[in-house]
């Protein structure tokens, strides 16, 4: 366990483009225009993202095995574009997990509340 | 779904932009996303079409430029990951930072310590080019670039009087009569003041113990205010001081501290000049300079009441402070305006006369600023020579340490680590070289200082400057660190079983760093030939300035000046008695072959330049303006001036005699031709004086200006002014231990009198020429330190070579090569570095040397004396610089160099 955490923690801190990508591929997958098109939908106030950006963090994350390529869903359209289906490891959940608990607990500082509410 | 469409290709396209790893795994699915995105904002009918158009021009051109940056950042990345990946991923304990940087400095002095030819080159090479630039660049800096001391000094000007036509007269004084008129007609000058540079500034300051003789300067009213320059304490002179019975003193901070003692009392006591008692109204503060009447002791009011202010007599120096926002020009009309005024008042007497307004700053650097550039140029191009060394042996000593560098890379050196010992060590060098080179700066600026002539305008002022002396170490560190630190960083790039496969040598002997190498060092001998050829310009002019004739001898002439102050000595008689009665003492003296005294040394440059009055042969009077000269007994004898004509001044040529004059040959020529001008009359001053001799021409300046000139005796001319003579004694035995039997003369006639500026007149004339004496021996250390830097240049390389080639050089004598054939193949790789380098520098030398012209005296820029003689000079110095390591590679033996793989 403990290597698994000290693996996690490499990664601590991830940018917010990273976080979010990580986020959307939890649960379902998508292609690369169902993750832009979702994020503009769940996080219309995080900037959006770009197709390059998008990319290159694609590649990092299938590297460093935070995601992982899927089989397409039965439902998906089957034309002439070639579109690949990505999903978020188990890695990858614990990663978004200890980033969002690092979050939360910087949130929940005296600190942060003071800021927030004043 | 749509088709691809123009922004489609587009971003297709732009995908190629990424590496191709990347671009394998991503581009269809970049381009796909794209579209989809593209479409989706298309078919979103809950828009207007023209809006959704819109909206897709926006995305292709943000997708666009999100490519194009995310491509760059992709490679750059890629690049990193794959060092990180070459070496292994190990954690290392990190050194704090400080503690690093010591072990590198021990490590830098450890590597450096085992070659300490390299560190001893280096070190000089950096020390002088700092050194001699910094000191230079002081002197240049203070002098030149720097404005004037004074608040707002850009609003300073200068006023001249001048005579249109005349270059005697371009830039004359003002007269007291004028002034006033100027001060209150010119609404432009915020403030205006003259004071009196004229000579004879000096005074007898007496009171406790032996007289003492200080400069002091008249000067109008609003003359500090001129320069924003206010006393330490007490007032300056108003308007209704400027008269000749205000016995009114400021004492310089100098003066105040060393004559009384810094008596805070002295605002009111008196203090004795010529024996006549002021009172002391202010001091100054240390910091006031006047860059135009110089370094004085005490400031006096300036007399402009007197008749002596006529409006022919022009003796005063001019300086104005401009308004604020008003330009030269504007008041140069209102002076025109004044001026005309004046002329129209005096029908006759302001003819061919105007008022010129020229900016201070101009006036006092003036020709300084030729002299200074030229010297910058050549300190710049040593700084270059060094820098090129500096290059050169950082070159060669990193690409010898390729193998090193591979090593330490292979045994797990980090690159950052290897980078900053690298770094370090230039640094330790540049450190070293840094302070040798501040001390030389430090001193060179002092000796500068020592050496540099009176004539160099605002010497005073100079001061070592820290911001100079780094610029010059930043040069040649960061060359050092380009040269040096840049090679071993991209050798460390190269995989290290890449470097260590290389043979034995590394890099280091490839052609391509031996051919860099060459090229620097025949860039250095050409810069160094530039700088050589500047300097036997300056020689042979030198020379040529040294061995010029001045039409008098100055063998064991000795000369000081007298001044009698005219409180004790108050009438024309008076003073005539007493130099006549001094002149008999002296002539007394063992050794003494001739005593004589005039109002102003020849060769030392022109003085009173006044109007010499004759009617040609129409009929009409005519005006030549000459130079007079006030004289008195043995004059000609004691320079060994020749009479041509008629005879010289005799006792009996005196006050009650008629008003006999000399002239030189140059105006008799000029104004009489090959008639005989014995017995003719003419105007000067107020009266009309009879020729009765003509003398041989002496020159006004040390650079051989030769023109007409009046020679008047102070027998008689003695009642126009209290002139300060300088005596000129001939004696047979060299001068020196004349001065002491002189001033007990000299005091026992009168014991508060001092004997002024005892000077051979080889001194005098030594002065005159000091300034081009001063830039000849600048640039002949210039030329020395670049042929010496050179020098090592060249044999450096060859050495290098040398080394490089041992190998070959044993195989060719092994194979029955003569020592005389090795040597000729060393000599002759000297031979073509040199010839290359001096191909380019005598071009180089030849475009230069034409803004050298000003500063030659009979000596043309492309001398063919020194266009020759310098590049043999260097072409011996290069041979000698070659044939060490030649000879070396004679010596060679050829099993142990064959052995050595």
């Amino acid at each position: 366990m403990s290597h698994k955490s000290n693996k996690i923690n490499d990664f601590l801190p991830i940018s917010p483009l990273d976080f979010q990508v990580l986020l959307l591929l939890q649960h379902e997958p998508r292609h690369g225009y169902g993750i832009v098109h979702a994020g503009e939908e769940l996080f219309p106030s995080e900037p959006p993202l770009e197709i390059g950006s998008l990319y290159r963090i694609v590649g990092r994350m299938l590297d460093s095995g935070l995601i992982r390529e899927v089989d397409p869903p039965p439902e998906s359209p089957r034309d002439a574009r070639r579109r690949r289906f990505y999903q978020t490891t188990e890695l990858g959940v614990a990663v978004a997990r200890a980033e969002a608990a690092r979050m939360h607990a910087l949130l929940e500082s005296p600190q942060a509340t003071e800021l927030l509410h004043g | 779904m749509r088709g691809i469409g123009l922004g489609g290709i587009l971003i297709t396209a732009l995908a190629h932009l990424f590496p191709q790893r990347f671009r394998s795994r991503f581009a269809d699915e970049i381009v796909a996303t794209y579209l989809d995105r593209r479409d989706a904002l298309l078919d979103n009918h809950t828009i207007a079409h023209g809006s959704r158009l819109l909206r897709a021009t926006t995305l292709t051109i943000s997708t666009s430029m999100n490519l194009i940056s995310s491509a760059i950042a992709e490679r750059y990345q890629r690049s990193r990951r794959q060092r990180q990946r070459r070496r292994p991923r190990i954690r290392i304990w990190q050194e704090p930072m400080i503690k690093t940087f010591f072990t590198d400095s021990r490590q830098a002095l450890r590597t450096l310590s085992k070659q300490p030819g390299y560190v001893a080159v280096a070190v000089l090479t950096l020390a002088l080019g700092i050194g001699a630039n910094t000191a230079v660049f002081s002197v240049l800096n203070s002098v030149i670039l720097s404005p004037l001391p004074y608040p707002e000094s850009d609003r300073l000007i200068r006023i001249y009087n001048s005579w249109e036509g005349s270059p005697d007269f371009s830039r004359n004084y003002l007269s007291g009569y004028d002034f006033p008129r100027f001060r209150d007609g010119v609404q432009g000058f915020e403030t205006v003041a003259v004071m009196y540079t004229y000579r004879e500034t000096g005074r007898d300051l007496t009171g406790d113990g032996a007289a003492q003789r200080v400069k002091a300067l008249h000067v109008s009213s609003g003359y500090f205010e001129t320069y924003r320059a206010t006393p330490l304490f007490g007032r300056t002179f108003t308007r209704e001081e400027e008269h000749g019975d205000a016995r009114l003193a400021i004492l310089s901070y100098r003066l105040w501290r060393n004559y009384t003692n810094e008596d805070p009392d002295i605002l009111g006591k008196t203090i004795d000049l010529d024996g006549d008692a002021h009172k002391v109204i202010a001091v100054m503060r240390p910091s006031f300079l006047d860059v135009v009447g110089g370094d004085v002791d005490l400031w006096v009011p300036q007399d402009l009441q007197s008749e002596r202010n006529s409006r022919g007599n022009h003796y005063l120096t001019g300086i104005a402070r401009l308004g604020p926002g008003v330009t030269v020009e504007q008041a140069q009309a209102q002076i025109d305006a004044v001026q005309a005024q004046l002329a129209e008042e005096a029908p006759g007497s302001y003819e061919e006369q105007r008022v010129d307004l020229h900016p201070l700053y101009e006036d006092v650097v003036g020709t300084t600023s030729t002299t200074l550039f030229i010297l910058w140029g050549a300190s710049g191009l040593v700084l270059l020579i060094a820098c090129v060394n500096v290059a050169n042996l950082s070159l060669a000593r990193s690409v010898g340490r390729t193998k090193e560098m591979a090593i330490r890379t292979a045994l797990g050196s980090g690159r950052g680590r290897l980078v900053g010992q690298l770094l370090t060590e230039s640094v330790v060098v540049a450190a070293v070289g840094g302070v040798a080179g501040s001390l030389l700066a430090y001193w060179g600026v002092k000796t500068l200082l020592a050496i540099s002539p009176e004539s160099l305008a605002r010497a005073e002022e100079v001061a070592f400057d820290p911001t100079l002396l780094g610029f010059a170490i930043a040069a040649t560190v960061i060359t050092g660190l380009l040269f040096g630190a840049a090679p071993a960083i991209h050798s460390i790039n190269v995989a290290p079983n890449e470097s260590l496969r290389d043979g034995t040598r590394g890099n280091s002997g490839t052609k391509r760093g031996r051919n860099i190498r060459s090229v620097l060092v025949a860039a250095q001998v050409s810069l160094a030939l530039v700088l050589l050829i500047g300097a036997g310009l300056l020689i042979r002019s030198f020379l040529s300035l040294r061995h010029l004739d001045l039409g008098i001898d100055a063998e064991n002439v000795a000369t000081f000046e007298v001044h009698l102050p005219t409180a004790r000595y108050p009438t024309g008689e008076d003073r005539i008695q007493f130099h006549l009665a001094l002149q008999d003492r002296l002539r007394a003296l063992p050794n003494v072959t001739a005593v004589g005294a005039a109002s102003w040394l020849p060769a030392s440059g022109m003085y009173n330049s006044w109007g010499y009055g004759y009617f040609d042969e129409a009929g009409e009077r005519q005006w030549l303006p000459a130079q007079i000269r006030t004289v008195e007994g043995d004059y000609t004898e004691a320079l060994g001036i020749q009479l041509l004509r008629g005879r010289t001044f005799e006792p009996t040529d005196n006050l009650d005699a008629d008003r006999v004059a000399l002239v030189n040959e140059a105006l008799a020529k000029r104004l009489y031709g090959e008639r005989n001008p014995l017995g003719e009359v003419f105007t000067f001053g107020s009266g009309e004086w009879t020729v009765i001799g003509v003398v041989s021409d002496v020159a006004h300046e040390a650079r051989g200006e030769f023109g007409p000139r009046v020679y008047l005796t102070h027998s008689q001319f003695g009642t126009n002014r209290n002139w300060a003579l300088t005596y000129i004694v001939k004696t047979s035995t060299p001068a020196r231990d004349f001065y002491n039997l002189a001033r007990r003369e000299l005091v026992s006639m009168d014991g508060s009198l001092v004997l002024y500026q005892p000077r051979t007149m080889d001194d005098v004339l030594g002065r005159q020429i000091a300034k081009d004496k001063f830039v000849l021996i600048l640039m002949a250390v210039f030329a020395t330190v670049a042929l010496s830097l050179a020098a090592v240049g060249i044999y450096g390389v060859l050495s290098y070579s040398v080394n490089q080639r041992v190998h070959e050089i044993g195989i060719r004598m092994a194979l029955g090569a003569r020592a005389t054939q090795v040597r000729g193949i060393v000599v002759g790789q000297a031979a073509m570095v040199a010839g290359l380098g001096m191909t380019a520098g005598l071009v180089g030398a030849y475009g230069l040397s034409r803004f050298m012209q000003s500063l030659l005296f009979d000596v043309t820029v492309t001398d063919p004396v020194v266009f020759g003689g310098v590049p043999a000079l260097l072409a011996v110095v290069a041979f000698v610089a070659g044939y060490l390591p030649a000879r070396r590679a004679t010596r060679i033996d050829p099993m142990v160099a064959l052995r050595r793989e």
